[in-house]
């Protein structure tokens, strides 16, 4: 077991090493110098080559690339150029927005995914089963940001239930924050269970045919108490692969939907600072990114050894 | 105690026949084989009795268990029964248990199911029933994965599972065609043994005549959805009566064939397209 987690700590490592050099290639291949940019055309070359040296862009990239993994080791994300604040706190305030908002939309995409996706294929045959597939497309075809806006034009412009937009901390006023991230959770959500449906739909038709199945309806389960008694757990170890997966484009999403919702996260503050050419401030943002859902598929490929005992080490027959 | 009339099972819309109208009756305790060749009719004809076919099956006719009618019954009706009233050891040990579940928890399940019992003397009947099945390490068996037992292991708990509640008919579907043969030999003896104790009726079902001739004394031949032939096993061995039955005990008694000899195959005296038999 414990080889097993190490080994998996080795992939995580290599993994992570890999995605900074990548992303430190592909900013310092953009087009542009900070510091023509902060201080325009016609500027003198001294204050340029000055600015240059304060930034430290005139070092080789090979010295950058290591100071820049080194201070990342150590916690330290480096400072943007524009505003001169260290990116860790940029990122720190926002980080849990963007957490909260996709953890919340996962949870909420499994939960309507899994007793439609069962109801899929437990009614296949059926019109629930139909009209639970059919949601399904429809919803996959629902841009996230399209759902965002109908969800704030219905619910906060005529019905007034819930704020368009805007965020409130979980420290200032739980019952505002909750409310504010109401309609960013269900638009992101949305799509991701749509999704997830299917996989969930097919999983549960595969459980339907296997023999465990059968058996678990021979000693007296109903068909609905044998999917989740005997299938879930089987179906869940293909599940929470797509999960994993799906966790990925949802931080994707959460940059569109934080921006319709105007939240304070991640993504907001990936768009400014493309948008101002703030290299530091988008290298450590995406590297945050990458670190996520790395950490995520760390802890899917940890679950398989949980979900399923023939994964587990130890004596057999 | 099981009556069966004119049991008719077909598929799909366009009405694949399976089953074309078998009757039979089994009384408290018997234990009756049934044996055909694949596609004979004999899963289908264990899955109708436990209300267990797939939806796009069409049924008629009559199954009455202990005078209820159980054809037509809704789902929420015929679950109590299963693996309380009547049960089923399948065929496949290798998947026919939850890879996910400890085997003890299992067995468990259908105690807890049916009688509503606690976990902890739940376990005990557990242990107390691995035992009975020939189980020689009845605590580690309950605590291991389906993944980390033997195939002959798996077979036992299955029948324990199917025997926990004393059921009074145990539908056992070709349940030691997948074990070997030694492996086979004792699944066999441990099931005459329980079926002997708890005093269940048996439907066993089988392609092989020599298996079924060790749980059972009377047998049913069936081909193509029909039952063809129905007697005690001695005198279908010495006098069967219809072509097919002649040609399936030839196939069981290689024994009498010469060495060197072409095997018998149930064609040299059963001719399938007409239906006749095949003068020798």
């Amino acid at each position: 077991m414990i080889q097993q987690v190490l080994g998996r700590v080795g992939i995580f490592a290599v993994s992570l090493l890999g995605a900074s050099a990548v992303i430190f290639l592909v900013c310092s291949a953009l087009p542009g110098d900070i510091a023509q940019i902060m201080l325009g055309e016609g500027a003198d070359p001294a204050a340029l080559a000055a600015l240059r040296a304060e930034l430290g862009t005139d070092r080789p990239a090979v010295v950058r690339y290591g100071g820049w993994v080194a201070g990342m080791a150590g916690g330290d994300f480096g400072v943007s150029y524009l505003t001169r604040t260290p990116v860790a706190n940029l990122l720190a305030p926002r980080v849990g927005v963007t957490l909260w908002l996709v953890g919340f939309s996962m949870g909420l995409a499994v939960l309507i995914a899994l007793p439609l996706g069962m109801l899929a294929a437990q009614k296949q045959r059926h019109w629930q089963g139909l009209l639970a597939s059919s949601l399904a497309q429809v919803g996959m075809a629902i841009p996230a940001f399209w759902a965002g806006i109908i969800l704030v034009l219905v619910f906060a412009v005529s019905l007034r239930w819930l704020p368009a937009n805007g965020y409130v901390p979980l420290r200032t006023d739980p019952l505002q924050w909750a409310l504010h991230l109401v309609l960013p959770t269900v638009a992101l959500a949305g799509v991701q269970a749509a999704v997830l449906v299917r996989y969930v739909r097919s999983a549960f038709i595969e459980v339907l045919a296997e023999d465990y199945y059968r058996t678990a309806r021979s000693i007296g389960w109903i068909p609905w108490k044998a999917m989740l008694r005997h299938g879930l757990r089987n179906a869940a170890l293909s599940l929470v692969t797509v999960v994993g997966l799906q966790l990925s484009s949802v931080l994707v999403g959460a940059i569109i939907v934080e921006s319709v919702f105007a939240l304070p996260g991640l993504g907001s503050l990936l768009l400014s600072a493309v948008a101002q050419r703030d290299l530091m401030v988008i290298q450590g943002t995406v590297m945050f990114l990458v670190l996520a859902v790395l950490v995520i598929n760390f802890l899917v490929d940890l679950s398989y050894l949980v979900i399923d005992p023939r994964l587990r080490p130890g004596v057999s027959r | 105690m099981l009556q069966v009339r004119d049991l008719e099972v077909s598929f799909g819309r366009r009405r694949v026949p399976a089953l074309r109208g078998i009757s039979f009756d089994l009384a408290t305790g018997q234990r009756l084989g049934l044996i055909g060749e694949s596609g004979s009719g004999k899963s289908v004809t264990a899955l109708a009795l436990l209300g267990l076919l797939p939806e796009n099956a069409h049924t008629g006719g009559s199954i009455r268990l202990n005078d209820h009618e159980l054809l037509g019954r809704p789902e929420r009706d015929l679950a109590p029964l299963r693996g309380n009233a009547m049960s089923m050891v399948f065929q496949e040990p290798m998947t026919a248990l939850d890879p996910t579940m400890p085997v003890g928890r299992q067995v468990a399940e259908v105690l807890r199911l049916h009688a509503g019992a606690e976990a902890g003397p739940a376990r005990s009947r557990v242990l107390a029933v691995l035992a009975e099945v020939g189980v020689p390490d009845p605590v580690r068996v309950a605590d291991s994965y389906p993944h980390q037992l033997s195939g002959g292991q798996r077979q036992r708990a299955l029948i324990a599972m199917a025997l926990i509640n004393r059921p009074d008919l145990v539908i056992c579907d070709e349940p030691t065609t997948a074990l070997d043969v030694t492996v086979q030999a004792r699944v066999l003896a441990v099931l005459d043994q329980v079926l002997a104790a708890k005093g269940a009726a048996c439907l066993f079902i089988s392609h092989d005549l020599a298996v079924v001739s060790q749980v059972c004394s009377e047998v049913m031949v069936m081909l193509e959805g029909r039952i063809v032939e129905r007697g005690p096993i001695a005198r279908l061995f010495v006098a069967p009566e219809h072509p097919y039955t002649r040609g399936l005990v030839a196939t069981a008694r290689l024994d009498l064939v010469e060495p060197g000899a072409r095997l018998p195959v149930v064609e040299d005296f059963y001719d399938r397209a007409t239906g006749a038999a095949v003068p020798q």
